[in-house]
């Protein structure tokens, strides 16, 4: 059954943010068909097709240079791709720039830190929040924010109780990652694409991202992950695709893929990491 | 048909020096990442060095010439790089722009203390000037020539040296991937040395080509100039053919409607069609410029603490500058009071520039067309002195800020500055110097605001008024940096990129703050004409924009005290100039220095003065929290 018979509010991309009903677990909420780019000579991604279902935590795992963080760009709009397309609750989004697909839902994080270094913790929050705030609309306005409340709250969710108040260039970089977790929850996403979001935390922060992913998933959210830390990917992660040299090489449940000859290889000929951290 | 072909033969050659001078900017903007702004300066100083030497000291010209161009600006550009740009490595594009803004004007400076304010009438002459040759029935001077087999000389100069030596290639390589490079084992200070000296040659040869065609004034010269950036953004800043094509096109235009627009339709509706044709295409190019990706950069951190003031401690500022408004009214002369009226204002003014460079990090760098466009509503509206006036003159400005704005906010940040450069020397050219809208002397005459039920009368009730509007504007100015769309603009001056990834519409915004900073800038053109009574084309001009500029990244960008500083720095600067003699233009001096010796600071002298006394406040229970509100806007108070 498509979504949009199941629940055609949700297909037709009209609401987002908190307070919505949870899409149905299972239904797919982001699609890439066929898409490919080139940088010049580089092939960065060929016919990438990836599936992101509602309610589940995806992996998305390949060695450096890979293309994952390209297609991140291409999935939330900023990087436009050279063919194939992008659907967001089964609507053609390909045409849309990162901030209208934001406004479907569609929440990042990034690699490489895209913080507003300027601003507080809250503040880079709040700057989420209230994104589709129109100051015409009071009533809106207050329904969505509560600034105090709604802020405290996420960065409660995500383990940052209390340094509201710190500037983020202030912030160790594993902290300053969860404000962008943060900031990035605060637009109430249906689709939430973490670059690393585990890089730099240890054993026990490792663990607590884990469970709120798996929480969060919960909710109904889709969440795509990117993660070299493979028993975070592991634990809850309920499908993976290998993404290596722009190719999806494999696809399937996480036993399914560790057992994958052609995953094996792409780790450099190595054993696929049991455990641990893939450099 | 031969003044057809007359014409082309001087489109042709203006345009090839614009193709040079061009040339230059690109590449120094390839190997660098700065687009130099102070380009036309180095070309006037270059031509004003060779007829100073041809001219005064009787040096053969072939002598001077190399002078000029193969020892002192090589220097010169040696100079630029180890003293003013080395250290600015890694700071942002428009740290940059504005120490190349300052090097412009302290140019401009010693030029003017150097060789006079009064244009040299008697100028430079041509190369072997009366010698003419006869090609196809068309006298072509033996300059033109040279201009013409300069430029093919450069063309080909520039393509060998690019392409087939060492440098070149490394010059070439670095902007592909500077990091790379690096790695590669290039060293980025000699490519970076390389591309200053490339580009300051060509500035030098370019200025003492154009300089016999012009009238010799240092303003002149230097401005003339941007019209070589429209070819280089042509170019886009990169493509050195389509560069040189940008230049013959601009000089073709440029010659064919002095010989073609009519003369009555020039002193009626038109003035200077060929100084505004550049301006007009430079505006037309970036308009068809593609639209930039937003990038995710990663990880720039610039250190800065966030700069909040709360609403308590901005009325508190605001009630210490009225006092000191009411205090200086009773006590100063009125020549002070003057004085300090006029700093309130251009403070206004500056409290613009805030929102849309300190919080937006967008430039512009013709603010004082947005004034001259208010005082300009202001005057023809109601009699030019009624609320009316205010409102429409307010409105006019921000909707000519959103008319520019709006096809400019998708590029990059560099172009919206040339864009508001090209804007502003248009207005200057065809509005502000047109004799139907002006009086017959070039004037408008704008009134004071009535306020009902208050009778203002003396510079004494002038100044309290000005204090009053100051402080609000400067509340204002805060209560936006407190609220969303604030929050927004610092954001988005932080990263673009992730601000459309939570669902900010960036162009939108952009498009927001630049109209609400032109319309502040309005009101400072209300009150601007006010204050002086008549205004002319003179008061608008971009040398103003670009001073005022300055003086708040001197000060602090980000804050109201900054605004507030350089307001009166900008009035006291030409009553210091009355007390000195030995130098001439010394506002542009002091501001030229000053922003070269404090361009680094992030906050402006304000705040490096409040970091360095938080460190001596005694430290609270919250640190952090301590260092969150260095805002020194009572500070403001004492100065005035």
């Amino acid at each position: 059954m498509s979504l949009e018979a199941m629940a055609p509010d949700v297909a037709a991309g009209v609401v987002g943010g908190i307070g919505l009903p949870p899409p149905l677990a299972g239904a797919v909420a982001l699609r890439a068909k066929g898409i490919s780019l080139r940088f010049g000579g580089v092939q960065a991604l060929y016919e990438v097709d990836i599936e992101v279902p509602s309610g589940s935590v995806t992996g998305l795992i390949g060695p450096n240079g890979a293309g994952k963080t390209t297609l991140f760009d291409v999935l939330c709009g900023l990087q436009r791709p050279d063919a194939g397309s992008v659907y967001v609750a089964g609507r053609d989004v390909t045409d849309f720039g990162p901030d209208r697909r934001a406004r479907l839902g569609v929440a990042r994080t990034f690699q490489r830190l895209e913080l507003f270094w300027s601003l507080s913790a809250a503040d880079n929050v709040r700057v989420g929040a209230e994104s589709t705030a129109q100051w015409w609309r009071w009533s809106h306005q207050r329904r969505r924010l509560h600034p105090g409340t709604e802020v405290g709250r996420l960065l409660d969710q995500v383990g940052l109780r209390g340094a509201g108040d710190e500037p983020v260039d202030a912030l160790t970089t594993d902290r300053a990652r969860l404000v962008e977790l943060a900031r990035a929850l605060a637009i109430g996403p249906r689709v939430l694409l973490l670059d690393e979001p585990g890089s730099g935390l240890d054993g026990p922060e490792s663990a607590a991202l884990g469970d709120l992913l798996v929480e969060l998933a919960g909710q109904g959210m889709a969440i795509l992950l990117v993660e070299h830390d493979m028993e975070l990917v592991m634990r809850v992660c309920s499908h993976l695709h290998v993404l290596d040299a722009g190719q999806i090489i494999a696809s399937g449940r996480p036993h399914e893929v560790r057992g994958d000859r052609a995953v094996r290889d792409a780790y450099l000929g190595g054993e696929f990491p049991e455990t641990g951290v893939v450099a | 048909m031969s003044a057809f072909w007359a014409y082309t033969v001087i489109g042709v050659a203006t345009g090839a020096i614009y193709a040079i001078t061009a040339s230059g900017l690109v590449v120094t903007y390839v190997t660098t990442g700065v687009f130099n702004f102070a380009h036309g300066a180095i070309g006037m100083f270059a031509a004003f060095s060779y007829w100073e030497l041809a001219e005064n000291h009787h040096v053969q010209p072939a002598i001077a010439v190399a002078l000029v161009l193969l020892v002192e600006a090589p220097l010169l550009g040696a100079a630029i790089e180890f003293v003013l740009m080395r250290r600015l490595h890694g700071a942002s594009t428009e740290r940059s722009l504005m120490i190349t803004l300052g090097l412009m004007l302290i140019l401009l400076g010693v030029a003017t203390t150097l060789w006079g304010t009064t244009p040299n009438q008697t100028g430079l002459p041509a190369f072997f000037a009366g010698h003419n040759v006869r090609i196809g029935g068309v006298n072509i001077t033996v300059h033109q020539l040279i201009v013409l087999a300069t430029a093919v000389v450069v063309a080909v100069g520039l393509r060998f040296a690019l392409r087939r030596t060492r440098t070149g290639v490394a010059m070439r390589a670095v902007v592909d991937d500077p990091e790379l490079m690096a790695m590669a084992g290039a060293r980025p200070v000699r490519i970076a040395r390389a591309g200053w000296i490339a580009g300051v040659m060509l500035a030098a040869l370019a200025g003492v080509l154009i300089a016999p065609l012009v009238t010799l004034d240092q303003v002149t010269l230097t401005l003339i100039v941007v019209n070589g950036y429209a070819a280089a953004v042509v170019g886009r800043l990169r493509n050195l053919p389509l560069t040189f094509l940008g230049g013959i096109l601009i000089g073709l235009g440029e010659a064919y409607v002095v010989g073609y627009v009519p003369a009555e339709w020039q002193s009626n509706w038109l003035p200077n069609p060929a100084l505004a044709l550049p301006m007009a295409f430079l505006f037309a190019v970036i308009l068809v410029l593609p639209v930039e990706r937003l990038r995710a950069v990663g990880e720039v951190r610039v250190s800065r603490v966030p700069n909040v003031t709360t609403l308590r401690r901005s009325l508190a500022g605001a009630g210490g500058v009225v006092l000191a408004g009411v205090l200086a009214a009773g006590a100063l002369s009125l020549t002070w009071q003057t004085t300090l009226s006029q700093g309130l204002v251009f403070g206004v003014i500056a409290l613009s520039l805030v929102l849309l460079t300190g919080y937006a990090g967008q430039v512009s760098l013709g603010q004082m067309a947005f004034v001259g466009i208010g005082a300009y509503t202001m005057g023809k509206i109601a009699g030019g002195g009624s609320w009316l006036g205010v409102l429409a003159a307010v409105g006019a400005s921000a909707a000519v800020g959103a008319l520019i704005a709006w096809p400019t906010v998708r590029v990059k940040g560099l172009y919206l500055a040339l864009a508001t450069l090209a804007f502003a020397q248009f207005a200057y050219y065809v509005f502000f110097s047109n004799l139907r809208l002006f009086n017959d002397n070039g004037s408008i005459i704008v009134h004071r605001v009535r306020l009902p039920g208050v009778k203002l009368s003396g510079s004494g009730a002038e100044l309290v008024f000005l204090s009053v509007v100051f402080a609000l504007c400067a509340v204002l100015v805060l209560a936006v940096r407190r609220g969303t769309f604030g929050r927004r603009l610092v954001a988005l001056n932080d990263s673009p990129a992730a601000c459309a990834t939570v669902g900010l519409n960036v162009r939108r915004t952009r498009l927001a703050v630049f109209a609400l900073s032109a319309a502040m800038a309005g009101l400072g053109g209300v009150l601007y004409g006010g204050l002086q009574g008549p205004v002319s084309a003179d008061d608008f001009q971009v040398l103003v924009s670009l001073t005022l500029l300055l003086l708040l990244v001197i000060w602090g960008v980000r804050t109201p005290t900054g605004a507030l500083l350089a307001g009166l720095t900008m009035a006291t600067l030409p009553v210091l100039q009355s007390h000195v003699s030995w130098v001439s233009s010394l506002p542009a001096l002091v501001v030229g220095v000053g922003v070269v010796l404090v361009g680094r600071l992030p906050n402006g002298v304000t705040g490096a003065v409040s970091d360095w006394l938080a460190g001596w406040r005694p430290a609270r229970s919250a640190p952090v929290l301590d260092a969150v509100v260095p805002e020194v806007f009572e500070g403001g108070a004492n100065v005035a």
